[in-house]
């Protein structure tokens, strides 16, 4: 892959992809990346083990506070609260949003950085990140 | 009245301040510091041609008269100029300039400086003695800048760096002078022998002495309180480091301020002290933890821009074993990440037009107008 999957030469989108504009998509930020209640751009942008394939869970198909509890007791990993960008915004920097059902998170989906270099992801992610911010922290148990 | 000149040298500044319009008027230190040394090497020669005299002749360092006529541009280039004769009626060293103590002494200056660069031996000529005046020459220059010795000898330049200046002089010597840019606290004040003891911020464990004069003498005393609890001040001076034990003391305080808001730089250095406690798979099993370098990085520079009066950043651990500073202005992102060796890169980015700026190896100045320009 060479970027961010596009469509095809007959104006096709690819499988799975997202197209409700507004559809709001949730965010786990792990603990240490949230310092006085606001989210790194970190959270927003993939790491390496990500392969570019930034994980996040659809608001169409669950609730804020389902996606937290299943991401801190059934996969058993650390968040300190949900924030959400929408697949329009996704889309505002380039990066398209894709449906990605697993079978322990049947909501469960991803925004395609493809191999974008490393600082171009990092910009992509401080601009959803301030998305984020704005619309505040969805769920928390604090 | 003196008659005509030569050029004798270039010194080509680049990096960081010198990327912008303008000569910063602190780096003239560095004019008067590479006279310095000219004539420190230039004594040595003498004394090393001339065994059976005890004394330099006469008027020995007024043979060399330096005049900054032109600031060339690209990016700020002061050319020095060499003036033939000084005096009214006086020619005291005829105009052969080829082969005088200050013209060699400029020729095995860049000789070695580029033997350090390229990590060969100075050339053997070099008077050993004058290698420690080599500390004075860049003291102004930080990370990422330098100054390129250009003389018309040369096909091409030499770059000399603080780190070069470093290494010439701990051929000599096990210590060598750098400045500091810290926050301490007093520990003690002797009024009698004009000294104190600080505990820096960045330092040793243990308070270090620095000498007091008239103007620092009052701000010290004024912070002094039982068991160093006094306020905390930002100090700038001349340190004096020890190739393995880092700094040891500071020769000279340069300048002394309150800390304006010390809870936040207390709330910086809580957040650092978290970070640097952390293991290796912070992050869901993976995630290095900071680096050593990426947090004292972290910290000398967002403790300087606490003191540029810029607002404090929020602060998170990389994967890498990085620190990032993330700082909201206006329609603005601004982040500093502190890589694993140390460097800072800034990533601007205005979220309305995803316009970006990056600046690598960035300086608390630079860093401080980016947040006040969005802000």
């Amino acid at each position: 892959m060479t970027g961010p999957q596009s469509e095809n030469e007959a104006g096709v989108q690819p499988e799975g992809v997202l197209s409700d504009p507004d559809e709001l998509l949730f965010r786990q930020v792990h603990p240490l990346w949230c310092s006085d209640g606001v989210p790194s751009s970190q959270a927003f942008g993939p790491t390496k083990k990500d392969e570019g394939k930034l994980s996040i869970t659809r608001s169409s198909l669950t609730t804020a506070m389902d996606a937290y509890i299943n991401y801190t007791t059934v996969q058993g990993l650390a968040s300190a609260g949900v924030w959400g960008i929408t697949v329009g915004e996704a889309a505002a920097v380039e990066l398209k949003c894709f449906d990605d059902p697993q079978p322990d998170i049947p909501a469960h989906g991803y925004v395609d950085f493809g191999d974008l270099p490393r600082r171009q992801a990092q910009r992509k992610a401080q601009v959803l990140v301030a998305k984020a911010r704005s619309r505040g922290c969805l769920y928390s148990l604090t | 009245v003196t008659t005509s000149e030569d050029e004798f040298v270039r010194l080509c500044l680049s990096g960081g301040r010198f990327e912008a319009e303008g000569m910063p008027v602190e780096v003239l230190a560095e004019l008067v510091a590479y006279r310095e040394l000219v004539i420190g090497v230039a004594k040595e020669l003498f004394r090393q041609q001339h065994p059976q005299r005890q004394r330099l002749p006469s008027g020995f360092t007024d043979r060399l008269q330096l005049r900054l006529r032109v600031i060339e541009r690209g990016s700020v280039v002061p050319v020095l100029e060499r003036m033939r004769s000084v005096g009214v009626g006086v020619l005291p060293f005829g105009d052969d300039f080829v082969s005088d103590e200050f013209t060699m002494a400029r020729n095995l200056i860049e000789d070695a400086v580029a033997a350090v660069v390229a990590g060969t031996d100075i050339p053997a000529d070099f008077p050993r003695s004058a290698l420690v005046l080599f500390n004075g020459l860049g003291q102004t220059l930080r990370v990422g800048e330098t100054i390129e010795l250009q003389s018309s000898r040369l096909s091409a330049g030499v770059k000399y760096t603080r780190e070069v200046g470093r290494q010439l002089v701990l051929l000599e010597r096990s210590t060598f002078q750098d400045e500091v840019r810290d926050i301490g606290r007093v520990w003690e004040v002797d009024s009698h022998r004009m000294t104190c003891a600080l505990q820096l911020r960045l330092g040793p464990s243990s308070p270090i002495t620095a000498p007091l004069d008239e103007l620092t003498f009052e701000p010290i005393k004024e912070a002094l309180a039982p068991n160093g609890q006094g306020p905390p001040l930002h100090i700038i001076g001349l340190g004096v480091f020890d190739s393995t034990r880092g700094l040891l003391r500071l020769d000279a305080i340069h300048d002394v301020s309150r800390v304006e808001d010390p809870a936040d730089l207390e709330a910086v250095d809580s957040r650092l002290d978290e970070l640097e406690g952390l293991r290796g798979g912070w992050l869901d099993g993976y995630g290095a933890a900071p680096t050593p370098p990426a947090l004292r990085s972290a910290r000398r520079i967002v403790a300087e821009l606490l003191g540029l009066e810029v607002p404090k950043p929020r602060l998170y651990p990389t994967p890498d074993g990085g620190v990032q500073a993330e700082w909201t202005a206006g329609e603005s992102e601004i982040n500093v990440t502190f890589n694993s060796d140390g460097t800072p890169l800034l990533v601007a980015v205005d979220i309305d037009s995803g316009e970006a700026n990056e600046v690598t190896n960035v300086e608390p100045g630079e860093i401080a107008r980016f947040v006040r320009r969005f802000a």
